[in-house]
């Protein structure tokens, strides 16, 4: 006769089974990434906590319409703010000698956040070749 | 009532500076493997000092000027996963047939490899999640049988040679014995995943 605890995990076993294989992948996929983050000290891509957003795979449609319904009112505005702040900047540079500035491109930082590692020193030796008996 | 009872003698090679550390501030000052073969957690080699001295070597070979030194512990086991009994190694079996059949699940394994964990030990800590999300269920520890190629050739179970003669234990009635052969080729691993399992630790010099 089989214990409750046999007989619970036979039934794991048994849905593990039945589980569509990628169904089952997934989970080994979550469950690598989460050893990978808590074993290893170097992050990797897709498994750090970047300060980038990412772009909805889906998307929202009301907010482009609304984005595209540009008021009479804004564009102006908006071409009357532009204008100012491009004078502005032109008289600023005149006045400190340099001239008119040129455009800066932006470079992105190339050292990942270093608040993503955990912070813990962790020993990595190499795993000898197991294998569990059966 | 727990349904499996079984205290272990456990022993832990580790380097100089982390046996001294649990022998000064005890088990709570003990950190988990993280980078473990068989998941998170605190390995121990059941009631096998000499594989445990072999263990530490093996880990100072890795971190150069460390001191190999060894810890024993007394472990209860109630409550532990045994893979060791039949039921075990069953189970061991239907996972490993998971990755026969499931081609996506043989893609992953194969990263989890990679990872340095055991690809069959990942299908357990699958099931033992899946067992927690069911059932409530959890484990303190898991007790698992295992064969190294670093100090193994093979596993194999000995027989004697002259396995059709009769005469080999005496019996008249040996077609209705049971087929049994001493096996070698294989260590016990215990994994403690709840340090209140360890009931006694001791540095050992």
């Amino acid at each position: 006769m089989k214990t409750q605890m046999e007989q619970d995990f036979e039934a794991i076993l048994a849905s593990m089974e039945a589980a569509p294989d990628e169904e089952l992948a997934a989970e080994l996929r979550d469950y690598r990434r989460s050893y990978s983050t808590v074993a290893k000290h170097t992050p990797r891509a897709g498994e750090v906590a970047l300060p980038f957003r990412v772009k909805p795979s889906v998307p929202d449609v009301a907010a482009e319409t609304n984005a595209k319904k540009l008021s009479l009112s804004t564009l102006v505005s908006g071409l009357v703010f532009v204008a100012g702040a491009a004078f502005i900047a032109r008289h600023i540079a005149i006045k400190i000698g340099e001239g008119v500035s040129e455009p800066q491109e932006y470079t992105p930082e190339k050292t990942l956040p270093l608040h993503a590692v955990p912070d813990e020193k962790i020993v990595l030796i190499d795993q000898p070749d197991f294998g569990m008996v059966a | 009532m727990s349904e499996f009872h079984y205290k272990a003698i456990g022993y832990h090679g580790c380097v100089e500076a982390v046996a001294e550390k649990i022998g000064s501030d005890g088990v709570d000052a003990w950190d988990e493997s993280k980078a473990g073969w068989l998941g998170p957690g605190i390995y121990f080699w059941d009631n096998d000092r000499g594989t445990g001295l072999w263990w530490a070597k093996h880990v100072c070979d890795k971190n150069e000027g460390e001191s190999p030194a060894l810890i024993k512990a007394l472990i209860n086991l109630d409550g532990a996963l045994d893979l060791t009994n039949v039921f075990g190694q069953n189970v061991l079996k239907r996972l490993h047939n998971l990755t026969q059949t499931k081609p996506n699940v043989r893609k992953e394994l194969d990263a989890v490899s990679e990872e340095g964990m055991s690809p069959i030990a990942a299908l357990v800590q699958l099931a033992i999640k899946r067992l927690e999300r069911k059932s409530g269920r959890t484990f303190s520890s898991i007790r698992v049988p295992v064969h190294m190629d670093e100090t193994h050739d093979s596993m194999e179970t000995l027989f004697l040679d002259e396995r059709g003669d009769e005469s080999h234990n005496g019996s008249d009635n040996s077609e209705d014995d049971p087929n049994l052969g001493l096996t070698v080729g294989f260590r016990m691993v215990i994994l403690v995943k709840d340090k209140k399992v360890l009931e006694a630790v001791e540095v050992q010099q």
